[in-house]
């Protein structure tokens, strides 16, 4: 059974508190699922409030078909990919071009490495780009993958490949 | 950081590139094939994919956290578009109301506790009568008459149980329950058994 099964039943019994249970619980998972798609945290903070706001309107309609963690992330990723096929591309994106003090040298390398790998996800098509989030950076299972994006499991599997053979190809440049 | 030249999606001996990344990105690194023993451009490639997804699993174990804000923001919204119903209780000196989402939160637990219930999807209070599109869309603070008011539980039972017998258990669970809570005395309970399993 869903862990949140409770929470979503009061919640959908129009209970804010336990909404915010929810929300205090899958907000950070969501936010990253945001980070990774649209690069800018100010985006992805927009793109997750509004993502709660969606699923509480939508509780009544939700029935448990899925956990409520694959519903809210299906909800977030929709919206990021909308927002990613809708933004003009000279936009800026602020994910890759976070900058701390420098550090000693070996430390500014790594901080460059994930620089150029945020760049190049950043790069991929956003329909690879959730997949790849959802699959490397979250951990999801394939078949929650296919819930979530609502393809076929050969799409997911393909979208895949064709994201970290891109990636692998973008940073071998480096040594 | 230095550069070096990209890899081909074809490595020289004509293994594929995609494959070797499959192999990485599984964890298939120690699993070699008598090929990739032997290869040089096999072995180059790998050990560059290897440094590569090392990378990403930096990225991944990144903490990322949104700005203390974002709950309140969010919740900030969600309190501001609820109605604030609420029941008058008979009591002494002074007036004592309660708001019906404390009697749907009651209700759901009461049949949530009541045998051969498998899980409750919903539980609400609602006024008889103004529903639909007649509710008030803005935040506002009105008392419902106890004659008015209405329990609504939707929820699915064990297999097995007569679903008659556990909406009967279920409504003098919810009735009692609210009654020793608030002392109101619930004049219509309505259940929904929506599922079984």
């Amino acid at each position: 059974m869903d862990p949140d099964s409770t929470l979503v039943a009061l919640a959908r019994s129009g209970n804010a508190n336990a909404f915010e249970q929810l929300v205090r619980r899958h907000q950070v998972r969501v936010f990253r699922i945001a980070l990774g798609m649209l690069g800018d945290p100010r985006d992805a903070e927009d793109a997750v409030q509004e993502t709660f706001l969606q699923a509480w309107r939508g509780l009544p309609r939700f029935r448990s078909q899925s956990t409520f963690s694959t519903w809210i992330y299906r909800i977030v990723t929709n919206r990021c990919l909308n927002l990613r096929r809708s933004r003009k591309p000279s936009q800026t994106v602020l994910w890759d071009q976070e900058s701390g003090a420098p550090g000693p040298g070996e430390l500014n390398e790594a901080r460059d490495r994930l620089r150029v790998l945020r760049r190049a996800i950043l790069g991929l098509t956003p329909e690879q780009r959730a997949t790849f989030v959802l699959r490397h950076l979250e951990g999801r299972g394939y078949e929650e993958i296919v819930e979530i994006l609502g393809i076929s499991l050969p799409a997911v599997k393909s979208r895949l490949h064709r994201a970290r053979l891109e990636l692998a190809i973008a940073l071998s440049e480096w040594k | 950081m230095e550069m070096s030249e990209r890899l081909p999606a074809q490595l020289q001996c004509g293994a594929q590139l995609a494959d070797l990344l499959e192999q990485v990105s599984t964890g298939q690194t120690k699993a070699l094939t008598p090929h990739q023993i032997e290869c040089p451009y096999c072995t180059a490639a790998l050990n560059r994919l290897v440094n590569s997804w090392q990378d990403i699993e930096r990225l991944r174990a990144e903490p990322v956290q949104p700005s203390p804000e974002l709950l309140h923001r969010v919740m900030r919204r969600i309190w501001a578009g609820l109605d604030d119903w609420q029941v008058e209780l008979r009591g002494g000196r002074g007036m004592t109301r309660v708001s019906t989402a404390v009697l749907s939160s009651l209700a759901f637990w009461a049949a949530a506790a009541a045998p051969g219930v498998r899980q409750v999807f919903q539980a609400q209070s609602r006024e008889v009568g103004i529903e639909g599109p007649d509710r008030p869309k803005k935040r506002r603070q009105r008392l419902v008459s106890r004659e008015n008011l209405r329990i609504e539980i939707e929820l699915s039972i064990h297999y097995g149980f007569s679903a008659l017998v556990v909406a009967e258990q279920v409504r003098r669970a919810v009735i009692a329950h609210v009654l020793e809570t608030t002392g109101l005395d619930l004049p219509e309970v309505e259940l929904t058994i929506a599922d079984v399993g």
